[in-house]
C-alpha cells in the first residue's frame, strides 16, 4: 500500500511542480507541508487524479495511477479526499453525504457519524454545520467511501483555534484505527508536526527535505528547512557575514568553507541557539515582545534579524553580546535565500 | 440590402427605437432594482417582485392597451411599450448584480472614501450587469417585428428594418427560394448589428459572473431615504403601473365588454370567457404544451452546454449559441420553414409541433446556456470532484449531485423559456405550427377588433404564464428567488 510518486511533473501557467519524487509509507500519516503556492494542493490532486501530469508516474500499492501511457480515472483509484472548502453537497443532510458516497445504509451511515462525533447531528444540511462539525462529516464522508488512501486538503484550516486539537486528535485516532494511508497538506508547521508522521517539505514546486517531525524539527539541513520549520535566521560562512558568524562560534569552531553547486554552508540561528551574556557578538536590542516561553528580543546583525531569549528588564536600545549556546548548526543553501 | 435611401432609413429607425427603448427600459429596470434592493422604500419586496411580471404579457398586448388607453401611436409610444415589455431583463439581471456585491467591499470603501465613492464603485461592480440587460433588451427590441408593424397599423408608421425582412419574404410572386434567399440577404445588416450587441452582451455576462458569492457573504447596507421614501415608492410604482396594471386593467375592462358597444357587467365577462374558452380553449392547452416543452428542450441542451461551457473552459460554446440570438425571429422563422417544409416526411415534421418547439427553442437557448452556465460557475468545482471520487456512476452524479446542484437555475431558466414561448408572436406568425398558439389568435383579435374574447383569453394566458412563478414561489418562500 506504498505511495510511488517518480518524476512527477506538472505546469500550469507560471507555475511549475517537480521534477518530483516522493515514496509515501503504507499506513502512515505523511504531511505535505509547505508556504502557500508551493504546489501542495496541486500534488494531492495528482495523487487523486483531478490533475494530470505532464510525465513521470504516479502508482500505489504496485498499481498505476499515473504514467507509462495509463491515466486512472479518479473514481477507480480507491482515493478519497477532505477538500480545504469541504465540498459538501449543499443540498443533502449530513448522513446522506456518507450514504452517496459509499453507497451504504442510513445505519450504516450513522453509524459512521456517531464514530466521529457527530451522531445527533445526522439530519442536519451544510449550511447548518459549524467550522468543525463540517469537517468531521467530510472526514466521515471520505472513510465512507472505504478508501484505500485517504486525502487531506488543509484539513484544520476552517477550524476555530480551541477546536483544533480536538480534531487533530480525531485524524490521528482514525489513521491509528483503520491503518490507512494518510495524506495531510498544510502551510501550518504546529500542525504538520501535530497531525504527520511523517513530513515532506516543498519549497516552489520542489521537494527540499523529508523525514519525521523530529529530525526535520531538530536538524534541517536546508536553509528553507531551517527558516520554514525553525523560524532560523541565516548567515553565510564566507561572505560578508563571516566575521560575525565566527564572533557566535568563537575561535575554536572550524568553521566549512566552499560551495557546491552553487550551494554553500550557512549558520542557522534559532533563538534557542543564542544566548546573551557578557562575551560574544555585540549588538543593538531594537525590539522585545513576549512569547510562549518569555521575552524575546529582537537584534539586527549583517542585515538579518537575531532573536534570542532575554530577562524581564531588556529593553529596547540595549547593548548586548550574543553567543552561541551549544555546537553551530550549519545548513546547506543558496546565498539568495540568506535574505528570503 | 441596403440599396436604397428606404432601407436606410428603416435600418435607422430600429436602431433609434432599440436605442430609444434600451434606455426607457434601463432607467425603469434599474431604478427599480436599485431602489427595491438598496433601500427602506417601503414595499420593496413586493414591488421588486411585481416589476418582473410585465414579462408575463405578449408585447402586442402592451401595445393594445395602451393604443386603447390614450390612443397612443408613433415612434416614442413604440419605444416605452418595447421598454415595459423587455424592461425585466435590465431589472432582474440589476438586482442579481446588487445582491451578488459582498456588503463589505461597499463599507470598506464608505469608511475609506465617503458615500459618493463607495456609491460609484458598487455601480462599477454592477455596470457588468446592467450592460447585459440593457443589450438583451437592445437585441429583443431590434429583431422585434409584431409591435412596430401593429402599431404602425393602428398609428403613425415607424417602419423597422425586421417588417421589412418580413416584406421580403412574404411578395406573392416570387418562388420560395428566391424569396427565402432575398430575406436572408437583406437581414445580413440586422444581424451584423444584432452580432455585435450579442457579443457584447456575452462580454458584459462575463464579468458579471466574476462578481462570486464567499460563504460568509455580506448583502449590501440599506440605504435610508427618509422624507424620501414615498416618493421613491411612487417612482418605483412607475414600471408595475404601466407594465402591468394597465394591461390587466385594459383586458379587465375589454372583457367586460369595454370595446363591444355592450353595456359592461359580469354576465358579459363570463360571455366573453365562454366564448374564448369556445373558440380557443385548444389553442389555449396547446401553447402550453409547447411552452412546457420548450422549457425542457432549453434547459436539458442549456444545461449541458453550460456545463461544457463552464467546465470544459469552452467559452466559444456561448459565443456561438449567442450568434443565434442575433438572427431575428423572423429570419429564424424562414430558415425553418426552407429547412422543414421540403415535402415528405420533412413536411410532417414542419407541421408538427416538433418544429415549433425546435424553433422556439433555438431562439431562446441562448439565454438558457448563459444562465446555466454562470450558474455551473456559481457551483464550486470540488462539489462536482467530491461525487467522482465517490465512484458513483455518472447517473447517479447527474441526478443525486448534479442536477440538485443548480436546480434552482434550472427552474429559473425553464420559467424563463417558458414565459418568452408564451409570447413569442414572430416565430407563431410564421410557422405553421405556431398558428394555433394562443398569441395568434391574440393577435388577429386586437387587430381586427373583437377585443373582448381575445382579452378574457388573454388574461386566461396570464394566469397560466404566472402559474409557474407562484408554485416556486410557494415552494421556496422566497420571492427574490421566485423571479430572478
Amino acid at each position: 500500500m506504498t505511495l510511488d510518486i517518480k518524476g512527477l511533473r506538472f505546469s500550469r501557467e507560471q507555475f511549475t511542480l517537480g521534477p518530483l519524487d516522493l515514496r509515501v509509507e503504507a499506513g502512515r500519516r505523511t504531511v505535505l507541508l509547505g508556504p502557500s503556492g508551493c504546489g501542495k494542493t496541486t500534488l494531492l490532486r495528482l495523487v487523486a487524479g483531478l490533475e494530470r501530469p505532464e510525465a513521470g508516474t504516479i502508482s500505489f500499492d504496485g498499481e498505476t495511477f499515473s504514467g507509462a501511457g495509463r491515466e486512472l480515472a479518479p473514481e477507480r483509484r480507491g482515493v478519497a479526499m477532505v477538500f480545504q472548502n469541504l465540498a459538501l453537497w449543499p443540498h443533502l443532510p449530513a448522513w446522506r453525504q456518507l450514504a452517496f458516497a459509499g453507497g451504504s445504509t442510513r445505519a450504516e451511515a450513522e453509524a459512521l457519524l456517531a464514530r466521529v462525533g457527530m451522531a445527533d447531528k445526522a439530519e442536519r444540511l451544510p449550511g447548518e454545520l459549524s467550522g468543525g462539525e463540517g469537517q468531521r462529516v467530510a472526514l466521515a464522508r471520505a472513510l465512507a467511501q472505504r478508501p484505500r488512501l485517504l486525502l487531506l486538503d488543509e484539513p484544520l484550516r476552517s477550524v476555530d483555534p480551541h477546536l483544533r486539537e480536538g480534531l487533530a486528535r480525531l485524524f490521528v485516532a482514525v489513521g491509528e484505527e483503520t491503518g490507512l494511508t494518510m495524506l495531510f497538506v498544510t502551510h501550518d508547521r504546529e500542525e504538520a508536526m501535530r497531525l504527520g508522521q511523517e513530513l515532506v517539505l516543498l519549497e516552489a514546486g520542489r521537494l527540499v527535505e523529508q523525514g519525521t517531525p523530529g529530525e526535520l524539527q531538530e536538524r534541517p539541513r536546508t536553509a528553507f528547512g531551517a527558516r520554514f520549520l525553525q523560524g532560523a535566521a541565516l548567515l553565510d560562512l564566507d561572505g560578508e557575514h563571516a566575521a560575525l558568524a565566527r564572533e557566535l562560534c568563537g575561535p575554536t569552531v572550524e568553521l566549512p568553507q566552499g560551495s557546491t553547486n552553487g550551494h554553500v554552508d550557512l549558520l542557522a540561528l534559532t533563538p534557542h541557539d543564542l544566548v546573551a551574556g557578557d562575551e560574544g557578538l555585540a549588538c543593538q536590542v531594537v525590539e522585545v515582545f513576549r512569547a510562549a516561553q518569555g521575552p524575546v528580543a529582537e537584534a539586527v546583525v549583517g542585515g538579518q534579524r537575531l532573536r534570542f531569549a532575554v530577562g524581564p528588564d531588556t529593553r529596547p536600545g540595549q547593548e548586548v553580546r550574543l553567543r552561541l549556546r551549544g555546537a553551530p548548526r550549519f545548513v546547506r543553501g543558496r546565498k539568495e535565500d540568506i535574505g528570503a | 440590402m441596403l440599396s436604397t435611401a428606404v432601407d436606410w432609413e428603416m435600418l435607422g429607425n430600429t436602431l433609434l427605437l432599440g436605442l430609444s427603448a434600451t434606455l426607457w427600459a434601463v432607467l425603469l429596470g434599474t431604478g427599480t432594482a436599485w431602489l427595491c434592493n438598496r433601500t427602506d422604500m417601503p414595499g420593496a419586496r413586493w414591488i421588486g417582485m411585481s416589476a418582473l411580471l410585465p414579462i408575463l404579457f405578449p408585447p402586442i398586448l402592451v401595445a393594445a392597451s395602451f393604443t386603447d388607453l390614450c390612443d397612443a401611436r408613433g415612434f416614442v409610444v413604440i419605444g416605452l411599450v418595447m421598454a415595459v415589455a423587455h424592461m425585466p431583463f435590465t431589472l432582474a439581471l440589476t438586482a442579481r448584480g446588487l445582491r451578488s456585491v459582498d456588503g463589505r467591499l461597499y463599507e470598506a470603501c464608505l469608511l475609506a472614501r465617503g458615500r459618493g465613492a463607495a456609491e460609484r464603485m458598487l455601480l462599477r461592480q454592477v455596470l457588468p450587469d446592467i450592460l447585459a440587460g440593457a443589450l438583451l433588451v437592445l437585441v429583443f427590441v431590434v429583431t422585434e417585428h409584431g409591435v412596430p408593424e401593429f402599431l404602425s397599423v393602428k398609428g403613425k408608421p415607424w417602419r423597422v428594418y425586421s417588417e421589412a425582412v418580413f416584406l421580403k419574404w412574404s411578395v406573392p410572386d416570387l418562388p420560395g427560394s428566391l424569396r427565402s434567399a432575398e430575406a436572408t440577404a437583406f437581414s445580413v445588416p440586422l444581424i451584423a448589428v444584432c452580432a455585435v450587441f450579442a457579443w457584447l452582451c456575452l462580454r458584459a455576462r462575463r464579468r458579471g459572473s466574476l462578481v462570486t458569492l464567499a460563504g460568509d457573504f455580506r448583502p449590501l447596507p440599506v440605504r435610508r431615504l427618509g422624507r424620501w421614501r414615498w416618493p421613491a415608492l411612487l417612482l418605483a410604482l412607475a414600471p408595475v403601473t404601466l407594465g402591468l396594471v394597465v394591461p390587466t386593467w385594459r383586458m379587465a375592462a375589454w372583457t367586460a365588454g369595454a370595446t363591444a358597444n355592450k353595456p359592461m357587467g359580469l354576465d358579459v365577462v363570463k360571455q366573453s370567457f365562454r366564448m374564448a374558452w369556445a373558440d380557443w380553449g385548444g389553442n389555449l392547452g396547446y401553447t402550453l404544451l409547447v411552452a412546457a416543452l420548450v422549457g425542457l428542450v432549453v434547459i436539458a441542451l442549456g444545461g449541458l452546454l453550460g456545463w461544457y461551457s463552464a467546465r470544459g473552459r469552452r467559452p466559444w460554446i456561448e459565443g456561438l449559441t449567442m450568434a443565434t440570438l442575433a438572427v431575428p425571429a423572423i429570419l429564424l422563422g424562414v430558415g425553418f420553414i426552407r429547412l422543414w417544409n421540403r415535402g415528405g416526411l420533412l413536411s410532417d415534421l414542419y407541421e408538427s409541433p416538433a418544429a415549433l418547439v425546435a424553433a422556439y427553442a433555438t431562439r431562446f437557448l441562448p439565454l438558457g446556456v448563459l444562465a446555466l452556465a454562470n450558474a455551473w460557475r456559481r457551483v464550486p468545482r470540488e462539489l462536482e470532484e467530491a461525487g467522482v471520487l465517490t465512484g458513483r456512476g455518472t447517473g447517479a452524479r447527474l441526478l443525486g449531485l448534479r442536477l440538485p446542484l443548480v436546480a434552482g437555475s434550472l427552474g429559473s431558466v425553464w420559467i424563463l423559456a417558458w414565459l418568452l414561448s408564451l409570447r413569442e408572436l414572430d416565430l407563431a406568425v410564421l410557422l405553421k405550427a405556431g398558428n394555433s398558439m394562443a398569441v395568434r389568435p391574440i393577435s388577429n383579435a386586437v387587430h381586427f377588433g373583437y377585443e373582448d374574447k381575445a382579452a378574457a383569453l388573454s388574461l386566461m394566458l396570464l394566469v397560466c404564464a404566472a402559474a409557474p412563478l407562484i408554485v416556486r414561489l410557494l415552494a421556496t418562500g422566497k420571492t427574490g428567488e421566485a423571479t430572478s
